[in-house]
């Protein structure tokens, strides 16, 4: 499915290939714990990333946004399809050799609270990637440590305290951290802000810019929050119920989504501008989304979607380049 | 009836807890008039829900008390009824939904049964025949498709955004005068959440029914509310009609609010300007305004005095700051 | 599209050179200053200061809690309770019989407190006493000191109680920890295994194994120097049989708490830091078991 997409030749250098990624949860059941049904999470998912950009991630609660992040990282072991990282196959990698290339790929968590050991020093929090890899003897892993928390803006003078002492934006300014002690090339960043307040968002996402120059990161970045998205990414992928429906540089996904999907959900996210907000019109979508478990066939929108056409319900739309560099996977887009 | 429906003045709501006195809300006076929407909004722990449970007498006490101050609904001090009469007014005359859709309904009823109970709760006098064709016709309200089979499923069978439908049709079922929504959106996906706002503000305009909207996002407050109050630990610190908060916001936390989110139409590449540091411990003594650690505006003024909700010169428009913009 | 200057000079499927992967971070000193200035952000001037006065190490989650029970005054009471019964057990009987003077006994000759102080001696002429100067919690129906009984009643007790309690704590939690962190195979067994010993009564079972193997005990295990003759080998007999009987439970608790931690972000963090299996559950997992693994200690006591 989709496989013309491919990197411009022209452009920077693709770091992350995805091509035709699942990931299928089984749900056990009946007296033998047979699998009577797949959850679909991630139901072929084609994306590429880009040495140096921030691709976000977008989609509605369960449409397999993070499980795409986690499986591009094999947190969780794809069940069909491919993906490159570095010019390796992850999903052939040995576990020995995997656990190698975790260096170079990192994740920042949604969770600020749950995503610390408790029981965790900031210092050990911060050094346990550096001493799985042996980066120095005790003595230089911690001045890296203090060197990791100024950079993020936290004083090393807590190294000795613990993750519960600090308020949700700082702990998520550990996790960062701790994400970059390694110096990784990519970073997943799931929801990176969405616990935190909008005061603390902003800090935070400032951080992470200002990292991704000082760095060279490349950042995968998971989100709900559309206008987050926006500001942070120079494209975006949007997803529904599985699949990316639309990936495009992210100024021309907001100003002309081709699919219906992205049309409306950009129509739903709430202005704060009164002006803008009583001359809107919103597409409010009939129903919710389907269950993963048993997609709707064809074009999974379709049951939604005021566009659809007979053939919408029997051929899946493939993700094709509708557009310059605007993917979409819609039979009658725009 | 009074021209206000709500008045709340100088409403104090401490907790005491074993490290101190937490003060979640402290000083707080607004009004709400009849079939007007509005808008709370302020970071979490501002003391946003403890004012709406204030309102609705549901502080757990101990270690919740409310020391001070009194909530006028319809001319009547809510703080001075009993719990029978407060029975009575709750449902009826103001209704409450929360942010948790999944467990502020009851597993084991149909919904339409749940409706229907409220219903019959404050209209002794109404059959179940009755009861049951209102809580379809409430449901049909609030858009469910297909009303009248959908009163007799149970709310696992619905989705969240769903269920924060049948919720509003629960509060609004009695028609009460006021309605506190503690964030009904917040756990809900964008385009569901336009689901769930646009049968709240239509059904509010057609009932003439208050509305007293708590929120974290400035979006919802732009497209559904009337007028907005903006908390800051414990405070209101800004208070005015919506277009103003966003055109010509007084208090330098409102700007910095507006200033830390990133917007839909904003230019590609622009930056955000965050508010630093982070807001106060409630349960220490805070001495001046609240604000001054974070305020890029402050002076010495600001550090010993608490500055009072004022007008800024600008309609309805009141700020709490010393030098407001 | 708009590739940021900064990744031009990479080309091809050429990346990051590797020394520059292993050396410690070079920091750019203007990225600092950054961060001294974003410092003032993430903590005001006051609390900065505030914790710099506080020099005290800041407490360990262990020693919050440790700190914690010290505050409560009925916990307080309950461990000086523990501790006194600890030391009486161990030490009571050492010291008691060194009190009191040689006593002319009737069948039994001049004898020291030494003898008289005993738990097994025997005064036949003087049954079911009261408290005395001589004994001070009286007799029993064979004569003999209840003091000194009730000491080695406690010492049996306590011992029982320690060696049950490390044996099942051992087992079940490196059982259960394995059941739920790999589950597979070991899952199956542990709650097969779980299924037989919840149906069989746990008493019934103690009792059949003291009965069997309890004569066979005292011939062939009392030779062993620190086991020794007097029951003892009886004993450990029977503890064993107690913690054989306890385990399963402390490892299903521990595999249920297992499960629930591995679903944790901060276990999936670990993992992203590069932490092998055997890290995660050292480092991860086991101490984090410590709340439930206390309440079942104390739970399964209930037998
Ligand atoms: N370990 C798992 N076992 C079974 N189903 C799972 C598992 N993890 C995720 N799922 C299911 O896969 C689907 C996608 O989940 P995922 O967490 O990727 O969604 P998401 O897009 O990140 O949503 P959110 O915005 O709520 O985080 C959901 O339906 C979820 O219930
Ligand atoms: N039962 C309680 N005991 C002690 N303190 C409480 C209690 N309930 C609330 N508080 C305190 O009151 C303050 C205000 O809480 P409140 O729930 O009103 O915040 P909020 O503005 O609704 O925040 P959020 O956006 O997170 O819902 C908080 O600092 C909180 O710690
Ligand atoms: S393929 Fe058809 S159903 Fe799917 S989004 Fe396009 S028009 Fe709608
Ligand atoms: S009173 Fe002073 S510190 Fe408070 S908001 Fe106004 S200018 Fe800032
Ligand atoms: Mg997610
Ligand atoms: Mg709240």
């Amino acid at each position: 499915m989709a496989q013309e997409i491919t990197t411009p030749a022209t452009t920077g250098t693709t770091l992350v290939d995805v091509k035709g990624l699942k990931v299928h949860f089984p749900i056990k059941g009946g007296i033998f714990n047979r699998t009577v049904a797949n959850v679909k999470a991630v139901d072929g998912v084609d994306m590429f990333i880009q040495r140096g950009e921030t691709l976000g991630l977008v989609g509605e609660s369960g449409c397999g946004k993070s499980t795409t992040g986690r499986a591009i990282l094999q947190l969780v072991k794809p069940t069909e399809g491919s993906v490159v990282f570095e010019g390796d196959e992850l999903t052939k990698l040995s576990p020995g050799a995997l656990r190698q290339k975790r260096a170079r790929m990192q994740m920042v968590f949604q969770d600020p609270f749950g995503s610390l050991d408790p029981r965790f020093s900031v210092g050990e929090l911060v050094a346990e990637p550096l001493k799985n890899f042996n980066r120095g003897n005790a003595k230089e892993i911690e001045e890296q440590v203090a060197d990791l928390l100024r950079v993020v803006g936290l004083n090393p003078f807590f190294m000795n305290r613990f993750a519960h002492e600090f308020s949700g934006g700082q702990r998520q300014r550990i996790g960062i951290a701790r994400a970059l002690a390694l110096r990784p090339s990519l970073v997943v960043a799931d929801e990176p802000v969405s616990a935190l307040d909008v005061s603390i968002q902003a800090q935070v996402l400032n951080l992470l810019q200002d990292l991704q120059g000082k760095f060279g990161l490349t950042y995968l970045f998971v989100a709900h929050n559309l206008s987050v998205v926006k500001h942070i990414s120079d494209r975006v992928a949007v997803m529904y119920l599985g699949r990316v429906v639309e990936l495009s540089k992210s100024v021309e996904m907001y100003e002309m989504p081709l699919h219906p999907y992205t049309q409306a959900l950009l129509s739903a996210i709430p202005v704060p501008d009164p002006e803008i907000e009583s001359k809107r019109k919103r597409i409010i979508l009939e129903g919710d989304v389907p269950s993963p478990v048993n997609p709707p066939s064809g074009c999974n929108f379709h049951p939604r979607c005021w566009k659809a056409q007979a053939v919408c319900r029997e051929v899946i739309p493939p993700l094709e380049e509708k557009q310059y560099n605007h993917y979409a996977a819609c039979h009658f887009p725009g | 009836m009074a021209e206000n429906l709500l008045e709340v003045n100088n409403l104090k709501t401490y907790f005491f807890t074993r490290s101190g006195v937490v003060k979640a809300v402290d000083d707080v006076s607004f009004v709400i008039k009849p079939s007007q929407t509005l808008g709370i909004v302020g970071e979490s722990g501002c003391g946003k829900s403890v004012t709406a449970l204030s309102i609705m007498r549901l502080i757990a006490t101990p270690p919740g008390k409310i020391v001070g101050g009194e909530i006028n609904f319809n001319g009547e001090n809510i703080l001075e009824k009993n719990l029978d009469e407060l029975t009575d007014l709750r449902g009826s005359q103001i209704s409450m939904i929360f942010q948790d859709p999944m467990t502020s309904l009851n597993p084991v009823f149909t919904v339409g049964y749940q409706i229907a109970e409220t219903v019959k709760r404050h209209h002794k006098d109404m059959s179940n025949d009755q009861a049951w064709k209102r809580s379809v016709e409430m449901l049909d309200l609030v858009r469910i498709p297909d009303a009248k089979k959908r009163a007799k499923s149970y709310p696992h069978e619905f989705s969240g955004g769903m269920r924060q439908r049948v919720m509003i049709a629960i509060a609004l079922a009695c028609n009460p005068k006021l309605l506190v929504a503690d964030e009904p959106t917040t756990a809900l996906d964008v385009t569901i959440q336009a689901q769930v706002l646009e049968p709240m503000s239509g059904l509010s305009k057609e009932f003439g029914t208050a509305v007293m909207l708590i929120t974290h996002d400035l979006g919802v407050v732009a497209g559904t509310c009337q007028h907005v109050n903006v908390m800051y630990a414990g405070h209101v610190v800004e208070s005015a009609p919506v277009k103003q908060i966003f055109a010509t916001p007084a208090h330098p936390y409102t700007v910095g609010l507006l200033r830390s989110i990133p917007r839909m139409d904003e230019k590609h590449g622009s930056s955000l300007t965050p508010i630093g540091g982070q807001p106060p411990d409630l349960s220490r003594e805070i001495i001046g305004c609240p604000y001054a650690p974070r305020c890029p505006k402050v002076q010495n003024r600001c550090r010993q005095e608490r500055p009072e909700l004022k007008p800024v010169g600008r309609g309805e428009q009141v700020a709490a700051c010393f030098y407001p913009d | 599209m708009d590739t940021k200057d900064k990744n031009q000079e990479i080309t091809g499927h050429e990346y990051m050179p590797p020394d520059s992967v292993v050396s410690p971070l070079q920091l750019d000193p203007d990225l600092t200053v950054l961060a001294e200035n974003d410092l003032a952000t993430a903590l005001s001037e006051n609390e900065l200061k505030e914790l710099a006065e506080k020099k005290e190490k800041p407490a360990t989650p262990l020693q919050d809690s440790l700190r914690r029970l010290r505050r409560d005054k009925r916990a307080m009471a309950s461990v000086g309770v523990i501790g006194f019964l600890v030391l009486l057990a161990i030490f009571g009987p050492f010291i008691y019989q060194h009190i009191g003077g040689p006593y002319d006994s009737a069948l039994n000759g001049t004898i020291s407190p030494q003898v008289y102080h005993s738990y097994y001696h025997q005064e036949l002429d003087r049954q079911d006493e009261g408290p005395s100067a001589q004994y001070w919690l009286g007799t029993d129906d064979l004569g003999r000191d209840l003091l000194a009984r009730l000491m080695q009643g406690l010492l049996i007790s306590i011992s029982i109680a320690v060696l049950v309690e490390v044996v099942d704590i051992t087992l079940g939690i490196l059982i259960g920890v394995l059941a739920g962190f790999h589950g597979g195979w070991i899952d199956q067994v542990l709650a097969r295994f779980t299924d037989i010993i919840f149906a069989f009564p746990g008493l019934l079972f103690i009792i059949l194994v003291a009965g069997i193997f309890g004569a066979w005990a005292d011939t062939h295990l009392s030779g062993i120097p620190i086991i020794g003759a007097n029951g003892n080998a009886r004993l450990l007999l029977v503890s064993l049989a107690l913690a054989f009987v306890a385990w399963p439970l402390m490892a299903r608790y521990v595999r249920g708490q297992t499960l629930q931690l591995k679903e944790q972000q901060f276990i999936e963090a670990a993992r992203t830091a590069g932490t092998s299996d055997t890290r995660i559950i050292l480092r991860h997992i086991v101490p984090n078991l410590f709340s439930i693994v206390v309440v079942a200690a104390t739970l399964a006591r209930c037998l």
